[in-house]
């Protein structure tokens, strides 16, 4: 996996009032722990962070936190194990970064990106994406930034499922083998053959029922 | 049309949204989806129309999702009636959105189909909406 570096410095304050004054200073607030690590409650500058999330995926990084305290600066690898954001603002409302320890192994959930047209678009075929991360545990040295799958062999109908999935050695995929990741299905043009028809039918107004007490 | 099958109460006292959305504000099947900037009711009936409006513009070759439902009822008294003797009588069912909703989300199409596709939706619809897609940093949100 890619690794990244991000500055964070400890913060004194903690509460809603503080994290407030914080947000609006052009900083987001953090936390920090891990396997053996106490707690350590941190911010991190927002702009610095936008940037690093807008080029890669928080689930395809580590990250190299240099935290500045009292007593200098360390140097802690981890992963962002959550993140809130503000969904209508899209500002950042807080983080948790996780830390790794390189022996130990790592639960994690790793991104799908499908490539390839399927066959079965030339008959009318859409592809579904039906689920976009795999959760895989691996040593963090082995972990893939991302699990590329070919779907250009999907004909009408078929799908590709969890168990299809060659992920690098020393990967173990947690997710159930039967579960479909993507599959191509005929759209409603197609199956329906006249647009006009299908179009009345879909579209006509049903008068509103009068539900049961 | 959307409508509840069964209700427990035919008639339910008015409720305002208030706050901001925290369940079904984020993208969760789709590629694109369409944010409700504010507060409101949205009728079946203009679930319908939107619908529609994103379905033909999209010639029916995406996967649309709606991410409301209208459960509740609202009623009315009939014209010219005096005030008084009983509630009114259902008349439609609305949706009731708090501000950061997603109503519809889209697959299946490039992002510029699916704007403008969100845009004619959000004609039909009574509250401000936001356009919004799965990735909310990206390339723009570099400073």
């Amino acid at each position: 996996m890619k690794r990244v570096t991000l500055h964070a410095q400890v913060r004194d304050e903690q509460g809603k009032g503080a994290s407030r004054r914080l947000r609006s200073g052009g900083f987001v607030p953090a936390v920090f722990y891990g396997y053996k690590s106490n707690p350590r409650i941190l911010k991190v500058n927002a702009a610095e962070f936008v940037n690093l999330l807008s080029r890669d995926k928080k689930e395809s990084i580590f990250v190299n936190l240099l935290i500045q305290d009292k007593d200098g600066e360390n140097k802690k690898l981890s992963v962002i194990k959550e993140l809130q954001v503000n969904s209508l603002r899209k500002k950042l409302i807080h983080a948790d970064f996780y830390e790794i320890d390189l022996n130990r192994e790592l639960t994690t959930e790793i991104p799908v990106v499908l490539k390839g047209t399927p066959v079965g678009f030339e008959k009318g075929g859409e592809l579904q994406h039906l689920k976009r991360d795999i959760r895989v545990s691996a040593l963090p040295d082995k972990l893939p930034e991302i699990i590329e799958v070919d779907v250009s062999l999907l004909d009408v109908g078929d799908s590709i499922k969890v168990v299809d999935v060659a992920v690098p050695e020393g990967v173990k995929v947690l997710d159930h083998g039967d579960v479909a990741l993507a599959a191509v299905a005929l759209t409603r043009v197609s199956l329906s053959g006249g647009e006009a028809s299908a179009e009345a039918a879909s579209e006509g107004a049903e008068p509103a029922a009068e539900p049961e007490e | 049309m959307l409508a509840p099958k069964k209700v427990k109460y035919r008639k339910l006292q008015k409720v305002q949204a208030h706050g901001n959305a925290t369940k079904a504000c984020t993208i969760d099947f789709g590629e694109y989806g369409l944010q409700a900037a504010e507060a409101g009711r949205i009728s079946a009936r203009q679930i319908e129309s939107a619908r529609i409006a994103i379905t033909r513009h999209v010639k029916r070759g995406a996967k649309v999702w709606i991410r409301i439902f209208p459960h509740s009822s609202i009623t009315k008294k009939p014209a010219e009636t005096r005030m008084g003797k009983g509630k009114g009588t259902p008349e439609e069912w609305v949706a009731i959105v708090k501000r950061g909703t997603v109503l519809y989300e889209i697959e299946g199409v490039a992002e510029d189909v699916a704007r403008e596709a969100m845009r004619l939706a959000a004609y039909k619809l009574p509250v401000a909406t936001e356009f919004l897609a799965r990735e909310i940093f990206n390339e723009d949100s570099r400073s």
